[in-house]
């Protein structure tokens, strides 16, 4: 059970990293912002004369669909760089050599950070998530059509990027890690837009392309999967369109596949560690 | 076959190559139990590599390692091993107390066990009155103490000092050495990498030498003097003659400016020297002997000059 101390010792230290400390602060500020921006908003949508009803659930929606988002990308950020040094940083450092000397299986090791680290990034995206829809429910009565799913979905991708960045981080230095992993999830992004705008042009190559970038990194499909819980419906299957909205939400198939991915990253990480010389 | 219970380390036939650069080539090394054992070698040796591969963070690309009888790949050998790496990093914002408690975790130990250990470990590294400050404020000199401490946490029957006195003051690389000779007495194998050859000198039973991944020398530092002695004097008188047969029994021997130096295997080649230059008019007015010291033998192994 040493994987079991590592992942509990690896959460204590990620908590006091400066980057945690630093995402704190600037959490606390943005959602002291957003829950003033949501305040005001929602106000106007009562009261303005200007606004459509039928339109103020897809604005109240998009509203939601913004601090989602937001979340979502404090959350990605946050799991690259608090991973990103895990085992090369460590390896570069010395402080892993102490560690690994004891009777400690080299898979132990990267389980265990990767728990600990899964967990703190995991607890504080489903933290903030739920904040988010919590702000909107209380001051717009909308919490979307699953709002648990969305949460879930999120912490997924949280632990989908940091499982990515541990991998990485067995081959390569934490800078590179960073950066690397941090545009992988760029370009699942854009991919996610591609399928998106395929979807409204009826182009499938735009579409297939979007799913094959999200089968090789599904980061994004789990932020679209977020929203797609999250976004207004008006009275038929289809969301009403907006900027943030999902026109062809993911395969519920791909939380699976999401954690296959995170096994096959971390399968990958351990047998790299294993014949690593440190 | 597990090596016998009377050697703590052991290793056969060991290569490792890193890419194209070979860092140790066929080394054949045996760390008897109860002793001090000395690693010594210039930069790039491949010592740190050799007690990389006894630990296992390292894998040999050929040969075998065994730790306390057990391959070293083995994590069950490592449950009575202790450890300090050479520059250590640490988890700084841990208090004293707490960085022990980890490091007892991860060799298995029961909460009652470490409850009890904690306090004696600090005692013996000096750090009783610092169980509760973080390591981020501790000296560098504290914090190899500290280093100390996690390594004998789990009373080890094998301790692997890499560089131990590092950081230390004169009184800290004391109360260090006194330690090492205090847990031979206890019975635990000590492997000591140190540049410090005083140290070395003063606390190892055995030593070896490596340099460019090979064995160059290993043996007892007391049979350091038996193989060759160094001898001064104080001279006038120097003849060509002198020299010449002077040189016949020792090649090295160098005079200049009334000062003399060289260098035989034994007592009676120093007589035959001084009689050799006596009788051809030399003037002899003092003469020493000197007993070649580790860092003697280290300085000429480094630099090639030993034949």
């Amino acid at each position: 059970m040493k994987w079991l101390v590592l992942a509990k010792f690896t959460f204590h230290e990620a908590i006091r990293k400066r980057i945690v400390l630093a995402a704190a602060v600037m959490t606390v500020l943005f959602l002291a912002l957003y829950a003033l921006g949501t305040h005001f908003a929602v106000r106007e949508l009562e009261t303005s004369p200007l606004i459509v009803p039928s339109v103020k659930p897809l604005l109240i929606s998009q509203l939601l669909l913004t601090g989602i988002w937001l979340t979502s990308m404090a959350g990605s950020l946050l799991a690259i760089f608090s991973a990103a040094g895990t085992i090369s940083g460590e390896v570069e450092n010395s402080t892993l050599h102490a560690i690994a000397a004891k009777p400690v299986a080299r898979w132990e090791i990267v389980v265990g950070k990767w728990l600990g680290l899964a967990g703190m990034a995991a607890a504080y995206t489903a933290i903030v998530a739920t904040i988010v829809i919590g702000i909107v429910w209380l001051r717009a009565g909308f919490a979307g059509t699953s709002p648990l799913v969305a949460v879930l979905a999120l912490a997924m991708q949280t632990i989908v990027l940091l499982s990515l960045t541990v991998l990485a981080s067995a081959w390569l230095p934490s800078l590179a890690t960073g950066i690397g992993v941090f545009l992988l999830h760029a370009i699942a992004m854009a991919g996610g837009v591609e399928e998106q705008l395929g979807f409204i042009l009826k182009n499938q190559t735009m579409q297939d392309a979007g799913v094959w970038i999200s089968i090789a990194v599904p980061s994004d499909a789990m932020e679209k999967l977020a929203a797609a819980a999250l976004q207004a419906t008006s009275g038929s299957t289809l969301p009403m369109p907006g900027p943030l909205s999902v026109l062809a939400p993911p395969s519920p198939w791909m939380v699976g596949y999401a954690g296959l991915y995170v096994v096959f990253c971390l399968l990958v990480a351990v047998l790299r560690f294993e014949g690593k010389d440190l | 076959m597990p090596q016998e219970a009377t050697t703590a380390v052991a290793l056969r036939g060991v290569r490792k190559v890193f890419g194209r650069r070979v860092a140790v080539e066929g080394l054949d090394l045996r760390v008897p139990s109860g002793t001090v054992f000395g690693l010594l070698g210039p930069n790039g040796a491949g010592k740190t590599t050799c007690i990389k591969m006894m630990l296992g963070l390292v894998r040999p690309t050929a040969g075998s390692v065994e730790l306390l009888g057990l391959p070293s790949s083995d994590t069950k050998a490592r449950a009575r091993v202790g450890f300090l790496p050479e520059q250590f990093r640490f988890h700084e914002w841990l208090t004293a107390a707490e960085f022990l408690d980890l490091h007892g975790r991860l060799y298995g130990m029961s909460p009652k066990a470490r409850r009890e250990r904690i306090p004696d470990v600090l005692e013996r590294v000096g750090l009783s009155q610092r169980a509760g400050s973080q390591l981020r404020t501790f000296s560098k000199g504290m914090l190899q103490r500290i280093g100390l401490a996690q390594a004998i946490m789990n009373d080890p029957k094998l301790l692997i000092l890499d560089e131990p006195t590092s950081g230390l003051d004169p009184v800290g690389r004391r109360e260090v050495r006194d330690l090492i000779v205090e847990l031979r007495a206890q019975g635990v194998t000590v492997l000591l990498n140190s540049h410090i050859l005083s140290d070395i000198e003063r606390v190892c039973d055995l030593v070896a030498i490596l340099d460019l991944g090979r064995l160059v020398w290993s043996g007892r530092p007391d049979d350091l003097g038996s193989d060759r002695i160094v001898v001064t004097g104080e001279v006038d008188q120097v003849s060509s003659a002198g020299l010449e047969a002077a040189r016949k029994l020792a090649p090295d021997l160098d005079a200049r400016d009334g000062r003399m130096t060289f260098t035989v295997a034994d007592r009676d080649a120093v007589s035959q020297v001084v009689w050799a230059l006596v009788t051809h008019g030399v003037r002899l007015y003092e003469l020493r002997q000197q007993r070649r010291s580790l860092e003697d033998l280290f300085v000429n192994i480094v630099e090639g000059r030993d034949a």
